[in-house]
């Protein structure tokens, strides 16, 4: 606990760093996040599940490049206990996925947007020999992703959680970006931003086993990320029921922001708002 | 022949009154004589201390023109009779104390209070250890004004441990890290018996104001068996006992906090102290903080603390000490690197404890006494919907009879024993619990764990101590023994112990001991969901080899201590990213008792006072490493290898003292970030690390200038400090961490340059 409560006084007397407010401004090659169609899947199933799942960049500056990804998956290594992020290469239970290359042109006139997806086909049997409460609330399998783009490179990965629950969780859906609380308009300095959920695609309610058994229901809490082009978010992140004030680059023109909304179990989607 | 005698009688009460013996003279030459005796006079003179009022015992007070003295009883009070009623005139001249000449007209029966004022106020007491005050030669002990006057230390007796050796200064989570050990291996105690904390959690003062401690007792290493539970050191702090002359009350003020305590007399054999802070800490943070966090509830603690004292009879004696403390904060976090903190966050963490203590001693051989620590800790913290909150009954027994069986023959025979009942709900990712290897897995990526934990265990302890001493004085043979039992692991170990001194002649004394130790894991690392609950009690042994000496002559001239120290530790807790097959399934190890390690140092403490100077050098060098299956062999996370405090005080006259301390330390370790990647679920990059502890923050260098100011009225004193902290304002790194992605270090720096005062007055 004091560990925590240490960490929130760092976090309290040196927070807001320069750095990640660079990061949140688009220009340079941006991996903004990985859509799965399934962020969770059926544990039970006695066939491989296939999952489709859809990057997100963003490279303005360079107005066009080739973008590769290099792709491995594998059941989760133990990020837990301190492992790190990566399958090994040499263990049969990893497997490689092909991915062809991209032009950033492709992106849209932004450079900024989906890639083409590619499927991971999840082994059954994953949850063979774990305890009752980890069937039930399930176990990780690991995708990871090595965006490549000119010198520039970005390690990331991404979880399909696989688990013997129902329901399952899905994505959460943003319909609109509300710039003042309205729909319509482009964005101008000073603008409030929030999120308009699409109805249906909100929160989950999940249900949760503990290690007695004890099955209880939980509650997604949903945030945003915001990156934006030509001007600053003030809060880089907000909860659901929270906006953020958009700052325009002085004398510059057709600013744009994305939020990515994060579901903290894996399910995103991505707006891109101009 | 007058002159001779009158001389003797001045030689056998006081050196420094032979100065009083040429002003008689010359007063007695210029003295008229006196008239008429027909009617007598008397006179009772009351001697106090000036500001004090403590009552001068023993102290001779001079009749003139003939010198007659007079002797102070007990309450400072001496009478003169049969005294002409014409004015007359004393001399009292007695060491250390200004010379006080009066002059007064006795009526009948007169009575007058005369308050004579301490040559220097503001003295350095340069008193540092006294072996009646301790046990065991390893010991080290802070009296009250070494601490109040410590530089650096704002008065307070567990910040003035810094300058001592063999402390490397506070973890980075609020411990105290002693010779190299991990924080958590220092266990804290109040009379004996042991709290959670003895340090705000905030970090800016111990949980007792400093004019209710008596003394710190800090044992690095090589203790004896009295104290077990832990394979690093304690910390144990011991209340005043309340004064009994009169009724006393001091109230200060300083830049965090404010402070007051009333102590004296109930009856003639009872008396009682009682004294509370309060922290006015929030207004500071709200000056350093930015317009990201928003203050629910700014930090805030306070400590209430009091003792009770019954003389029963002459033989049996009750007190009673109880104390309170607490600590609070809530905030909002609006922005941050690691989504997991986004939002609001609070902590409340309260402890009490009672400790009745009864004594017995019939006489001077034999000593008994037992005291019984009760009380309750709550620990309340929330991140959003994530919380623990705990509440903690601890009771503990301590008990111990002393007999001295002859001259040269003691034995101590003792418990010291706990028991606690621990209560908590929890919701918090998993691996939160402190533990100074812990890796460094982002809060937002672990796994939550819910769970109420109810949870009874005990340790036992029962102790021996045999002190065996030479007719002549130059050997002491300590051998010693503890037997513990640990609820929590099972386990039962018997602890030998061993301690041998060596008088080498009057200066120089040197001491040897070696000594098992061992420590149940944190009761965390054991909790089924949390830990392992298969780990085992990790083990120490310590040895050490010192020499102490004291060449001062009438407080003047050099004195110091050395020690070479060494710990084996094994069977220590260490991380494990393994996981295990049970009957329910497969689950993580999280922790196993795989590692061991050493600690290997010298200290050293050289002290010089001369007339108005004193200055003292302390440096501690010392290696600690560790090695499990998962990391090799690595330096531990206290290692501070170099560790020199230098300082001299100066006193400018009596009432103006003014010192400077420098130190120069080793930086903290840390673990290299090499690589990161991006989770894109959780919005947080999760580090690839190095080698464990392999690398160091840039050195510490810290220059600090005291200067303290005394006011000595009649009834009462006013004291002033002001402390300047870091007066090069160099930025020191507490620690080094990472930007959002760790693609880039930066260091934590400490306090910038921070003059602080404080003002206390006494009455």
């Amino acid at each position: 606990m004091k560990k925590i409560l240490f960490m929130s006084m760092l976090f309290l007397l040196a927070s807001c760093e320069d750095d990640e407010n660079r990061f949140f401004q688009l220009g340079e090659f941006r991996v903004l996040a990985v859509q799965a169609d399934f962020p969770e899947i059926d544990g039970n199933s006695p066939t491989p599940i296939t999952v489709t799942l859809t990057p997100f960049v963003s490279d303005v500056k360079a107005a066009g490049r080739t973008l590769s990804i290099d792709i491995l998956a594998c059941p989760d290594p133990g990020l837990q206990l301190g492992n790190e992020p990566t399958c090994d290469e040499s263990l049969s239970t990893t497997q490689t996925i092909a991915y062809a290359n991209v032009n950033s042109s492709t992106l849209g006139a932004r450079f900024t947007g989906a890639m083409p997806s590619f499927t991971v086909d999840v082994p059954p049997g994953l949850l063979t020999g774990q305890t009752a409460q980890t069937q039930f609330n399930g176990l990780d399998y690991l995708i990871t992703m090595k965006f490549s783009a000119g010198s520039e490179s970005t390690s990331t990965y991404k979880r399909i959680t696989v688990s013997q629950r129902t329901p399952k969780n899905k994505n959460p859906r943003i319909e609109n970006v509300l710039r003042n609380g309205n729909t319509g308009g482009s964005i101008h300095n000073n603008d409030s931003l929030g999120i308009d959920l699409l109805a249906g695609f909100g929160a989950q309610t999940y249900e949760f086993r503990d290690q007695d058994g004890i099955i209880s229901e939980k509650n997604e809490e949903l945030t945003t990320s915001w990156f934006t082009y030509k001007g600053t978010t003030d809060l880089r992140r907000t909860f659901i029921n929270e906006e953020t004030v958009f700052e325009q680059t002085p004398n510059t023109n057709n600013p744009f922001v994305v939020a990515v909304l994060r579901d903290d179990r894996g399910g995103i989607d991505v707006v891109l708002r101009e | 022949m007058f002159p001779f005698k009158f001389a003797m009688r001045l030689l056998s009460s006081s050196v420094s009154s032979i100065v009083f013996l040429a002003v008689a003279h010359a007063q007695e030459a210029t003295t008229p004589e006196t008239m008429s005796a027909a009617e007598t006079c008397s006179i009772d003179f009351q001697i106090l201390e000036k500001g004090t009022r403590t009552p001068i015992a023993d102290a001779p007070v001079y009749l003139l023109p003939d010198g007659v003295a007079q002797t102070t009883d007990s309450s400072g009070r001496v009478k003169f009779s049969d005294l002409t009623c014409q004015e007359h005139s004393w001399v009292i001249n007695i060491t250390g104390y200004v010379r006080m000449d009066i002059k007064q007209t006795p009526i009948k029966s007169s009575f007058s209070k005369i308050y004579i004022e301490k040559i220097n106020q503001a003295a350095f007491e340069t008193v540092v250890t006294d072996d009646k005050l301790k046990r065991d030669g390893s010991q080290r002990t802070l009296k009250g004004d070494q601490f109040m006057k410590a530089i650096g230390a704002r008065g307070d007796p567990i910040i003035a441990l810094e300058n001592e050796p063999g402390v490397s200064g506070f973890g980075q989570e609020g411990g105290i890290i002693l010779q190299g050990a991990d924080p958590e291996d220092t266990r804290f105690y109040v009379n004996g018996h042991e709290v959670p904390q003895i340090f705000h959690n905030l970090g800016f003062s111990s949980i007792f104001i400093p004019d209710a401690v008596d003394s710190v007792e800090l044992m690095p290493a090589g203790f004896g068996s009295e104290y077990g539970r832990t394979i690093g050191g304690n910390i144990n702090l011991i209340t005043k006992s309340p004064k009994t002359d009169r009724l006393h009350s001091m109230a200060y003020v300083d830049l965090l906090n404010a402070a007051a305590l009333v102590q004296g007399p109930i009856t003639e054999n009872q008396s009682f102290w009682i004294g509370g802070r309060y922290s006015y800490l929030g207004l500071m943070f709200n000056l350093v903080t930015s317009d990201n966090v928003t203050f629910n509830q700014v930090p805030e603690f306070y400590d209430i603390e009091g003792g009770y004292n019954w003389q029963i009879n002459d033989n049996w004696k009750f007190d009673l000490t109880g104390f309170t403390a607490r600590d609070q904060i809530r905030l909002a976090i609006k922005d941050t690197d690691d989504p997991f903190f986004k939002g609001d966050i609070g902590s409340k963490t309260k402890f009490f404890r009672f400790i009745p203590r009864v004594t017995y001693q019939p006489n001077e051989d034999t000593t008994w006494y037992t005291s019984i620590s009760g009380g309750r800790d709550y620990l309340d913290f929330d991140i959003n919907n994530q919380y623990f909150d705990a509440d903690i009954n601890q009771f503990s027994l301590r008990s111990e009879w002393k007999q001295t069986w002859t001259k040269n023959f003691t034995t101590f025979v003792g418990t010291d024993s706990q028991f606690s009942m621990f209560r908590a709900d929890a919701n918090i990712p998993s691996g939160t619990f402190p533990n100074s290897e812990d890796d460094k897995i982002p809060f937002g990526l672990r796994d939550t764990i819910q769970k109420r934990i109810s949870e009874d265990y005990y340790d036992v302890g029962f102790y021996m101590r045999t002190n065996i001493q030479t007719d002549d004085e130059k050997w002491l043979f300590s051998p010693n023994a503890r037997f513990e039992y640990f609820s929590l692991t099972q386990n039962a170990h018997v602890s030998p112990r061993l301690e041998i001194t060596r008088k080498l002649n009057p200066y120089v004394k040197v001491r040897a001991n070696a000594g098992l130790y061992y420590q149940p894991p944190q009761p965390p690392e054991l909790e089924e969901d949390f830990g392992n609950p298969n780990l085992t009690d990790p083990r120490a042994i310590h040895y050490s080899l010192g020499a102490a000496f004291d060449g001062r002559s009438a407080n003047v001239g050099f004195w110091g201590d050395t020690t070479v120290f060494y710990k084996d530790l094994d069977n220590l807790v260490s991380n494990s990213d393994a996981t295990i097959t049970t009957p329910q399934g497969i689950v993580p190890e999280r922790y196993n008792n795989s590692a061991d390690g050493y600690v290997v140092g010298s200290q050293w403490s050289l002290n010089y006072h001369f007339r108005k100077i004193y200055t003292g050098l302390v440096y501690t060098i010392l290696w600690s490493r560790k090695s499990d299956p998962l990391n090799g062999s690595y330096p531990s996370l206290s290692e501070q290898r170099h560790n020199l405090n230098m300082r001299v005080a100066y006193e400018a006259n009596k009432k103006w003292t003014f010192s400077t301390r420098a130190r120069l330390i080793s930086g903290p370790r840390f673990t290299p970030v090499i690589d990161a990647a991006y989770d894109l679920d959780n919005d947080v990059y999760y580090p690839t690390f190095g080698a464990l502890n392999s690398r160091r923050a840039p050195y510490f260098f810290q220059l600090d200038v005291r200067a303290d100011r005394k006011w000595v009225f009649e009834r009462w004193i006013m004291s002033l400090y002001v402390d300047v902290q870091n007066v090069l304002n160099r930025a020191n790194a507490f620690n080094v961490e990472y930007n959002f992605d760790y693609s880039k270090e930066k260091k934590n720096t400490g306090i910038p340059i921070l003059p602080t005062f404080g003002i206390k007055g006494e009455w």
